[in-house]
């Protein structure tokens, strides 16, 4: 038996395996490019912000918007409108009040009314508006 | 009536200013121009054909400073004139209850009257940034006055107070040109200008610094506060040089407390476990930071770091209460927000170092597979030249 041929067996196979790792290492990502982006984790366009019908008029839900807080209010006659969740004072994260209708600022007590302006206290501006997309019963928010 | 008030007002300067011209040219780009003559103010004729008739019946020439807020108010009291402007018109009522208008009233003529804050002539809005009204102008337009030492010492008043502001951090953020910035109308009032009393000095801070005052009022300080024993705010953010922060407070307690006693070791302790939240909120910061860079998705810590924020921002306003436990369960809450992102953010960084360990094996492999093909060359061209010969 020629000792050259398990020889040239062993290199052949390990050559065909080495590059079997190398192509299979390219498609890994090319088919996770396919993949749809949603479950790859956050990308651009608007962002999820919930479903529509547990959001009651007048209400409010708080949203990860990539990393910033943004605010999504009820109307009471139906819409809905997103403002960002940082105060224009000093940055703290604002909340719903949903006693009295406002967006208050616990740091400063900063007001701020449904319509996001200010109403009292130290902010400067008023909180910056996001459009809100429904499709069906999904909001959607685009920042 | 409206075409002879027109005929005054285009004639108002030619009249008055051919002689008075510096006034004249000054009136003419004022607050005033479309709306008071020379005469509103000097008396005399506006239209006269000659200075012995327009200084004749009525002219009171240079007015006495005595008279001059009565003066004013005449138009500036008068609602029916002022409502087309949008103005105020308790000016007079505000002033004759300011030191100022006291002093006055006594006839002091050393007291700030009208003209000394708007000028006499060319008298421009508030919202004109060249007004001595204006927000940024206000510390230099009292300074005028507050600032001379001769006049100062002859009333027994400090003339440090505009320097001091300067210095302070409200006078610092004017400097930077942020116009909401306090100013010393802000505290003491404009027209109705008086320094506030030592009872009142939590409510005029409070009025921007809202949170630090609720948490005061439940403090033990308040009741000292409000029976005139403790300065409120002062005492240990001082007035004018305002002290933003509680690590310049060393030694703030000691004019009241002395070293041995429980307060300034409260006070120390507070401070401590402020510093130990904002070093704490700093490190994640960084960190998220260099994750983010990194090319991680760091949505999730960074909204946890928004709400650490929230809740470092509320820990300083929290200390006025004085009360340690409120505060180091406050700095507790923080310091779990912070724990929480440190650990989302060791899984990543986790998951960072195995990506870096892979790249080794995979550069090993590829050397490998190299080296591998290195061996096949020979091979076949050994092969090749064992057929060829």
């Amino acid at each position: 038996m020629n000792p050259e041929l398990p020889r040239r067996t062993v290199l052949d196979f390990a050559l065909r395996a080495g590059f079997a790792l190398v192509a299979g290492g390219m498609a890994v990502p090319g088919a996770l490019y396919l993949w749809p982006a949603s479950r790859q984790g956050p990308g651009e366009g608007p962002v999820p912000a919930g479903p529509a019908d547990t959001l009651t008029p007048g209400s409010a839900r708080m949203v990860n918007a990539r990393g910033r807080p943004v605010l999504v209010l009820a109307k009471p006659d139906g819409g809905f409108r997103a403002f960002s969740a940082i105060c224009t004072h000093l940055g703290c994260v604002v909340k719903w009040d949903d006693a009295t209708k406002t967006i208050l600022c616990p740091c400063h007590a900063g007001v701020f009314g449904s319509d996001g302006k200010v109403q009292s206290g130290p902010p400067p501006r008023p909180l910056p508006e996001y459009d809100v997309i429904r499709a069906g019963n999904e909001l959607k928010v685009k920042v | 009536m409206t075409l002879l008030l027109l005929l005054a007002l285009v004639t108002q300067t030619p009249a008055c200013g051919g002689c008075h011209e510096t006034e004249g040219r000054l009136e003419s780009h004022g607050a005033h121009a479309k709306a008071a003559t020379c005469v509103d103010c000097h008396g005399g004729k506006l239209d006269a054909a000659d200075k012995a008739a327009g200084h004749g019946s009525g002219f009171t020439g240079k007015i006495s400073r005595l008279k001059i807020p009565a003066l004013c108010a005449t138009c500036h009291s008068d609602v029916r004139r002022m409502n087309p402007f949008g103005l105020p018109t308790d000016q007079l009522a505000q002033y004759l209850t300011s030191h100022h208008g006291e002093a006055i009233a006594k006839g002091d003529t050393d007291a700030a009257v009208c003209i000394d804050c708007h000028g006499a002539h060319g008298i421009r809005p508030p919202r004109d940034p060249s007004s001595p009204v204006s927000p940024a102008n206000v510390p230099a337009t009292c300074g005028r006055c507050h600032g001379d030492s001769a006049l100062m010492s002859k009333h027994q008043l400090p003339s440090t107070a505009e320097a001091l502001y300067r210095g302070s951090v409200h006078g610092r953020l004017l400097a930077k040109g942020d116009t909401a910035a306090p100013n010393c109308a802000t505290c003491h009032g404009n027209h109705g200008a008086t320094p506030p009393g030592f009872e009142q000095v939590a409510q005029v801070c409070g009025k921007c610094h809202v949170a630090p005052r609720e948490h005061f009022e439940q403090s033990p300080h308040a009741f000292y506060a409000k029976d005139g024993s403790f300065k409120g705010c002062v005492v240990c953010h001082d007035h004018h040089r305002i002290i933003p922060r509680s690590e310049d407070m060393n030694g703030r307690c000691a004019p009241c407390h002395e070293d041995g006693e429980p307060e300034p070791k409260k006070a120390a302790e507070l401070w401590a476990i402020l510093a130990g939240g904002r070093r704490d909120f700093q490190g994640a910061k960084e960190r998220v930071e260099n994750l983010t860079r990194a090319g991680h998705h760091t949505e999730d810590e960074l909204i946890r770091l928004e709400s650490a924020h929230t809740a470092l921002l509320q820990l300083s306003p929290m200390q006025h209460s004085l009360n340690t436990n409120k505060v180091r369960d406050a700095a507790r809450e923080l310091t779990s927000t912070v724990l929480q992102i440190h650990e989302s953010l060791d899984r990543k960084a986790a998951s960072l170092r195995t990506r870096t360990h892979a790249l080794v094996a995979v550069w090993a492999l590829l050397g490998i597979l190299a080296w591998l093909l290195w061996i096949k060359r020979k091979a076949v061209m050994g092969h090749e030249s064992g057929i060829a010969s």
